[in-house]
């Protein structure tokens, strides 16, 4: 083959093989494939604008979420220190003897980890007195509590327990005895 | 008809409109695409699944589709690009043994029809465009549809109608220059650039 010849054929197989290229065919049936596979597609997504009120809704839920948290979180220290009511306690503590007056004086364990920024207004007041919305206002202990009170300021540890688990002991004992008492058609199924 | 019953749950009146125009897009135009897409991909699943995604896209644009003028042409744009896409994402082929068709083309005994209907042929046709530089593969390959004019690729390729015939002549000239080589015995038998 000569060179003309060799063009010549080169450029008619060309020709023929690029009419073929592309000359694929679908297999049968492809409008009804592609129509049933658009039937199956999920919903369009509706457009922004229609979603717009439950964008809002939800916008003022969070808005107020956070509101009421910052709010919570920097609520002002209560008022406290013009109660006249509280005025009274170191009245109680000036009867009695120092141990009670420890206790209603030293702050919480829960107020000495608050950080100081965030209750330096209450750290002053708790030093004196405590909070009157939680703990309410501490009347004058009665006679028996008085008693109570100096009885176990005066008694030494060991001897208070030693006295709780006896007189748990005689609860014990007492309870039992009643039921006995109480029910005589068991105790005697028991004793048969 | 199953094609008939298809419900893509219209719910306005504008929706039905919407519907059935694209039932009747895909009738009319669902072989070109499939055509369009199979150029690129060469493979016939391939072409179906990209054929669906371009409808799928109709279907979720199918109210702006309604202003298009040429729908035939965005149709066109949105299949090719979703081919391209595709094919970048698709492993090489292994190629056939072409040694046989080689032997041909040197001392053809067939004639170029005879031997351009060999599978063999077709095979070292795809080799060779996809050898070819990008802006002359994307123009040629296109160029095979007989249903795309030069006006209309060079819409899809958003290029001018002058640019798509230089670069559909230099395209051609590089297949040619490969043939020609291959008919020689040159260097390069496997038909690889």
């Amino acid at each position: 083959m000569n060179p003309e010849e060799r063009d010549q054929f080169t450029e008619q197989l060309l020709d023929a093989t690029l009419r073929q290229y592309s000359t694929a065919e679908p297999a049968p049936g492809l409008e009804k494939r592609l129509l049933a596979s658009l039937a199956l597609a999920p919903p369009k997504p509706k457009p922004i604008a229609h979603r717009w009120p439950w964008m809002l809704a939800a916008a003022a839920v969070l808005l107020i979420a956070v509101v009421s948290t910052a709010t919570l979180w920097h609520r002002p220290a209560p008022q406290v220190a013009n109660d006249s009511t509280l005025q009274a306690t170191p009245v109680v503590r000036a009867d009695q003897p120092t141990p009670v007056v420890s206790i209603l004086s030293a702050p919480s364990k829960s107020e000495l980890a608050l950080p100081a920024t965030r209750h330096h207004a209450t750290t002053a007041v708790n030093t004196a007195a405590p909070h009157q919305e939680l703990f309410p206002t501490p009347a004058p202990p009665s006679e028996q509590e008085r008693l109570l009170l100096s009885y176990v300021d005066r008694t030494p540890v060991p001897e208070l327990l030693a006295t709780n688990a006896r007189m748990a002991a005689e609860r014990d004992a007492d309870l039992k005895r009643f039921f006995a008492n109480a029910d005589p058609a068991n105790s005697a199924g028991d004793a048969q | 008809m199953l094609v008939n019953a298809v419900a893509i749950n219209p719910k306005t009146a504008t929706d039905k409109v919407a519907v059935a125009s694209l039932d009747a897009l895909v009738r009319e135009h669902a072989r070109f695409v499939f055509r369009l897409a199979y150029s690129v991909l060469r493979n016939h699943h391939d072409a179906e699944d990209a054929a669906q995604e371009t409808f799928l896209r109709v279907l979720r644009h199918r109210q702006e589709m309604e202003e298009v003028a040429d729908q035939r042409a965005w149709l066109a744009r949105v299949t090719w690009r979703i081919a391209v896409d595709r094919v970048r994402r698709t492993p090489e082929r292994d190629h056939d043994d072409l040694a046989p068709l080689l032997e041909q083309l040197r001392s053809p005994q067939a004639s170029a029809l005879q031997l351009a209907a060999d599978a063999q042929m077709l095979r070292l046709t795809e080799t060779m465009v996809a050898a070819l530089p990008a802006e002359l593969r994307d123009v040629l390959t296109l160029s095979t549809l007989e249903e795309l004019n030069s006006r209309e690729i060079a819409e899809i390729l958003g290029i001018p109608e002058g640019t798509v015939r230089t670069r559909l002549q230099r395209a051609r000239q590089r297949l040619k220059d490969k043939l020609n080589e291959l008919m020689k015995g040159g260097r390069n038998e496997s038909g690889r650039a």
